[in-house]
Formats: C-alpha cells, sequence, structure tokens
C-alpha cells in the first residue's frame, strides 16, 4: 500500500526536531496534554523594552525590525502543547506590562503540518475560512479595543480578501506555484507550509495573559484534531448545511468542545453565518468570474478586431472561413496542395511558424484533415471536368520555416 | 484606528497615511467624511475632502482626529449609478489608511478600477448611505455579497451564480439559495428565486 502523501513528503521536508522535557520536570502541565497530543507549535512572541535575558529553556530571541523600543522577538523552539504551556509559564513569570506591547507587537503561532496529508490541511484550512470571524471575535473580545486586528495590515482576514482555502485544492492538482503568490500578511499564512512544513496563525496581538495565549493555542489545536479526525466531505456537509442558530452552537462544541463557550461572543451567529457564505464563496466553481468573463470578452473583442483586419485583407468574393488557426491558414493560403501536410511533425512546424498556440495541434490537424480531403475531392472532381485545380503559394521564413505567402506575419499585423 | 497629526508623530504620521484615504471626524457635524491625506510639510497636514475637493490643511497639534479604517469586502455602489466590488490586498506595505497598495476595485464589467479620490468619493459620501435595495436599474448591488449587472447576470462576489429576469433570479445551482432567500425575505426585496 503507497504510503498517504504528506506535506513532509510533498515538499521534501524532515520533521522538526522536537524540543521536550522530562516528564518530572512537567509538574502541573504533564496532565494536559493539548486537544491535539501530537501537534508541535511553534510561537512568536514579538515584545517592546524587551530584554533577551528572558530567554527561557526551549526559546530563542532575535531582534525584529517591525518593532520599536528595544523590541525583541522571542520564539519557541517546536513543541507540544504540554511542553510549550511550561515554557510560557517560565518565560511570563517575567512580569510585563503595558510598556512592553504597543499595536505593533503580536504571537504568532506556528503549527506544524509535516505528518499532515494535503486533504487534512485542505479539511483545516476549510474550517478556518468558516470560523474565521469567531476567531477574530474572540481575539478582539480579549486584545485592547483600540488594536482591531481585524483591520490591522499585518493580519488581514481572508473573508476581506479574495483568497481561500481553494488554493491548497488547487495545490492537490498540482499547481504549487501558487504557494508562491499566497500574501504573508495574511491573518492565516500558508506561505510557511512550503518553507518550513508549518502554518501561521497571525492574529492575535501582544499579551501577557497566559490564560489567554493558552486557550488560543488550545482553539487552534482542536482545528487541527478535527482535521485529522475526520474526512473532507463529511466536513464540508456539515459546514455548507449550517444555516439555523442550534446548528451554529452544535458546530462550534463539535469542533471546539471545552473552548467553545469562549468562541460564543457577542454576534457569533452573524460571524458564523458570514463564515458559511465565504466557504460558499470558495466552493463555487471558479470558472464563471467576473476576472475570467472580462478575460474572456477581451478575449472576443480581439477576435473581433483581427477578424476585422482579415476581412479587409480578403479579395471579394472569397470564401470566408472561421478566424484563428488552421482557419485562418485555410483561409488565408491558396488551396493546399496534397502531400503538403502528410506529415505531422511538419504542420507542428507550420503551426510553430504560423505563431499559432501549439496546443491547438489537434484542432489544427482534423481541420487541416477535413481541408485535404476537400482538396482530394476538388482534384478528383479537376480530373474529371478535365480542368487543373490551382497550385498554391508559399513563402519560406528566414528562419526556414514555410508560411502561406499572403499569410500576415506578427511584425505585420 | 483613529489617530492626529502632531509634531511628535509627523514622520510616523507621513509615513504611515500620506498618499491614503481616511475619514476626517467632524465633531461639530457629528459625522465622518472621507479626505484624501496628500502631504505634510512640517507643521501642516494637507488634505483634500469632499468639501469641494480643495486642499485643506490642519496644523500639527490642532487635535483633528482621522479615523483609519479599511474598506468592507464586498459591493459598493457609487453615487453615479456604478457598483463596485471592493476587497482588502494583504500585500506588505506600510501604508494604514486606503491606499492602491492595500485596496482593490472592480467593475462589474471585471475592469480594474483606480483607487483615487473620483472614485472613492463617489462611493463614499454622505449623498449615497450604502444602503441595499432592489430596482429596475442595472447594475445593482443587492447586499455586500450579491450584484446583478447590466446583461442580468447575478454574481456572488466575483462568481456567477445566475440571471435575473423581471424580478426572477435563476440561479445555476441551490449553492446560495439560502442565503439569497434569506437576503430578500429580510430586505423585502420583490425578487422570486429559482434554481434552473
Amino acid at each position: 500500500m503507497a504510503k498517504p502523501l504528506t506535506i513532509a513528503r510533498l515538499f521534501g521536508r524532515r520533521n522538526p526536531t522536537v524540543y521536550t522535557v522530562e516528564t518530572s520536570l512537567l509538574g502541573k502541565f504533564a496532565d494536559d496534554k493539548g486537544p491535539d497530543p501530537f501537534l508541535l507549535y511553534g510561537v512568536e512572541l514579538e515584545i517592546e523594552n524587551a530584554s533577551s535575558d528572558w530567554t527561557v529553556d526551549g526559546m530563542q530571541w532575535k531582534e525584529d525590525g517591525s518593532l520599536r523600543n528595544e523590541g525583541l522577538e522571542f520564539i519557541t523552539q517546536p513543541m507540544h502543547y504540554t511542553t510549550l504551556s511550561r515554557c510560557l509559564s517560565t518565560f511570563f513569570e517575567t512580569e510585563l506590562d503595558s510598556d512592553n506591547y504597543s499595536e505593533r507587537c503580536s504571537i504568532h503561532v506556528h503549527a506544524n503540518c509535516l505528518d499532515m496529508t494535503l486533504q487534512q490541511v485542505t479539511t483545516l484550512l476549510m474550517m478556518y475560512q468558516t470560523f474565521e470571524q469567531v476567531l477574530f471575535h474572540f481575539i478582539d473580545n480579549n486584545s485592547n479595543p483600540s488594536w482591531n486586528r481585524q483591520q490591522n495590515i499585518f493580519c488581514v482576514p481572508w473573508s476581506e480578501t479574495q483568497l481561500t482555502f481553494r488554493a491548497l485544492q488547487e495545490m492537490a492538482e498540482g499547481n504549487y506555484h501558487l504557494l508562491h503568490r499566497w500574501q504573508k500578511y495574511t491573518a492565516l499564512n500558508l506561505i510557511p507550509l512550503g518553507t518550513q512544513g508549518t502554518i501561521e496563525f497571525r492574529h492575535m496581538g501582544g499579551t501577557n495573559d497566559l490564560t489567554y495565549i493558552n486557550m488560543w493555542l488550545r482553539i487552534i489545536g482542536h482545528l487541527f484534531r478535527v482535521a485529522k479526525s475526520y474526512e473532507f466531505d463529511f466536513i464540508k456537509s456539515r459546514l455548507v448545511n449550517l444555516n439555523t442558530t442550534s446548528q451554529y452552537d452544535a458546530i462550534l462544541d463539535f469542533v471546539f468542545a471545552e473552548c467553545a463557550d469562549s468562541l460564543r461572543t457577542f454576534g457569533y451567529h452573524y460571524c458564523l453565518e458570514n463564515g458559511v457564505l465565504n466557504l460558499k464563496y470558495a466552493l463555487a466553481p471558479t470558472a464563471d468570474t467576473l476576472g475570467s468573463m472580462a478575460a474572456s470578452e477581451r478575449r472576443e473583442a480581439a477576435r473581433q478586431r483581427n477578424r476585422q483586419w482579415v476581412e479587409a485583407q480578403v479579395p471579394n468574393g472569397a470564401n470566408p472561413v472561421p478566424f484563428g488557426g488552421a482557419g485562418e491558414l485555410l483561409r488565408r493560403a491558396p488551396p493546399i496542395p496534397l502531400g503538403v501536410f502528410d506529415e505531422a511533425e511538419r504542420i507542428v512546424e507550420a503551426v510553430g511558424g504560423l505563431n499559432v498556440n501549439i496546443r491547438r495541434a489537434d484542432d489544427l490537424l482534423r481541420r487541416i484533415d477535413e481541408r485535404v480531403a476537400a482538396r482530394r475531392q476538388d482534384i478528383l472532381d479537376a480530373t474529371i471536368n478535365g480542368t487543373q485545380a490551382p497550385v498554391p503559394q508559399f513563402n519560406w521564413t528566414p528562419d526556414g520555416r514555410w508560411i502561406a505567402a499572403d499569410f500576415p506575419r506578427n511584425e505585420d499585423r | 484606528m483613529y489617530d492626529t497629526y502632531t509634531q511628535e508623530n509627523q514622520r510616523d504620521f507621513a509615513a504611515r497615511y500620506c498618499d491614503t484615504f481616511g475619514w476626517l471626524i467632524d465633531e461639530k457635524r457629528n459625522n465622518k467624511r472621507l479626505v484624501y491625506l496628500a502631504e505634510t510639510d512640517g507643521d501642516h497636514l494637507y488634505f483634500y475632502s469632499q468639501l469641494g475637493g480643495v486642499k485643506q490643511h490642519t496644523i500639527a497639534g490642532a487635535g483633528v482626529m482621522f479615523e483609519f479604517i479599511p474598506v468592507d469586502h464586498g459591493w459598493f455602489k457609487a453615487d453615479n449609478g456604478a457598483i463596485y466590488l471592493l476587497t482588502r490586498v494583504p500585500a506588505r506595505q506600510w501604508k494604514r489608511g486606503i491606499s492602491r497598495s492595500n485596496t482593490s476595485i472592480t467593475g462589474i464589467t471585471g475592469n480594474n478600477v483606480p483607487v483615487n479620490f473620483e472614485v472613492m468619493s463617489s462611493i463614499f459620501n454622505e449623498k449615497n448611505p450604502q444602503t441595499y435595495t432592489y430596482s429596475s436599474a442595472r447594475p445593482i448591488a443587492l447586499s455586500k455579497h450579491f450584484a446583478i449587472d447590466a446583461k442580468k447576470n447575478v454574481f456572488f462576489y466575483d462568481s456567477l451564480i445566475g440571471t435575473e429576469d423581471n424580478g426572477i433570479i435563476t440561479l445555476k445551482n441551490n449553492h446560495v439559495l439560502q442565503e439569497l432567500q434569506d437576503l430578500v425575505r429580510r430586505k423585502k426585496l420583490p425578487l422570486e428565486i429559482k434554481v434552473g
């Protein structure tokens, strides 16, 4: 049986070295393994008026250009919830106050996805898309009111952009470059998925409230727990069918368990209603969008212009044939002598010479076959009638290709 | 976010807000109006507002308050009858007001619309409250989520979901049927919805 395609295999990453401490040292933290005991966290604490001396075991510090007033970023090594709780508890024994935090400060939580399949991560992101506004309400209700994190330019909600979890679905279809186009300053940043195998929750503002931080870590843990435990289709069907207050309550309990009550902030029904709508937007087919329709209209307008140009070049009485690709080739060229197009390679070369999209070669071949068959009939008719079919003229291009004599070259257009 | 121009924050203020849009809090009239913050020259902050579009200024430390909030994602109507899809762009930049680098505006025909004073003030002005309704005018925004274009295509944000004809919306599928029905019921819109 084939190994499941995990994020680690997909991006060729190894699992990180996990920071652990002896169980005896965990003390009161040992019993609480968090919602997902296997989930590895990495937390970045941005603090101003900070000292590197505050660093504790399992943590490093570095300077951060986005901070001021001797701001530092304290970064925990990859560790499980139990160890992280202990690490943060030790760190926050240092007395910090409002002088250490400004709207510039944030707490970023990286959560490891290396052991997850692409579909599990997609499930996770689909849930995130639905609950995003609920999560932001939780964050804003517990932060300094003047720091409104939803309006912050460093953690823009997905719901305010046109970015959706669909990017992961498209990645599953092989479009890995999509991750490169992702924006770092989204509330849930997917860029580290390709570089470290993590996703980064950038929602939380700077705080020394350990209960609040731990609750946030648990909320994230629950998203991972559910994503790893249930199939994509099961979660999707539960989410898209949410439309009553009782269902909103039930889904919060189902996903966030003991943390659900913390998320039941004022107006959370409205947030979930919007979340479901955002999810449906993400699930909507991508073919018919304003952008694609506009592009399609632009293409049609260009075709019209080209058609008019070609029409202007054609002598009166010439047979109109569909514009574009082989149609144009055939319409511009006099009848094609048999044998000219009898080799597929030469056809493709001709297509290249005419600067037509090579992917249309199949269509070209079909049309040329039809044209050749018609030509064959013409020659047969001419033979029967004792007349001679006209011989077409071709020119050689400077790079050794041939084109119909009156076919417009790019530079002529 | 609220901010005011002072002697102390001149450099920060210029870096964050010049060449962006914000709202001037007008305490006398108990309202706020869109302004384009153009430049600073130390003691003065120059901006354009909807009051005739003339260049105005405030003095550092005068206590004039500005509010800087990003746009909401959704359809907005302009006072000239056009409708626009506004979206935030999470690109790296320092500007905190609404600017070209953090905001995208798309027209109902899919064209990119510049983030300039003309467009912004046609959307955000006192005489153009963003109250959504239904009328025979086309294009029309039914809500932040739904809009109908001149060709009677119905959009969910930028996604084509159906067509409208004489007050009957025919959806391609029942994906957002519930939400549209809720919208029609809540706003008492004279629309009938069916799935084609």
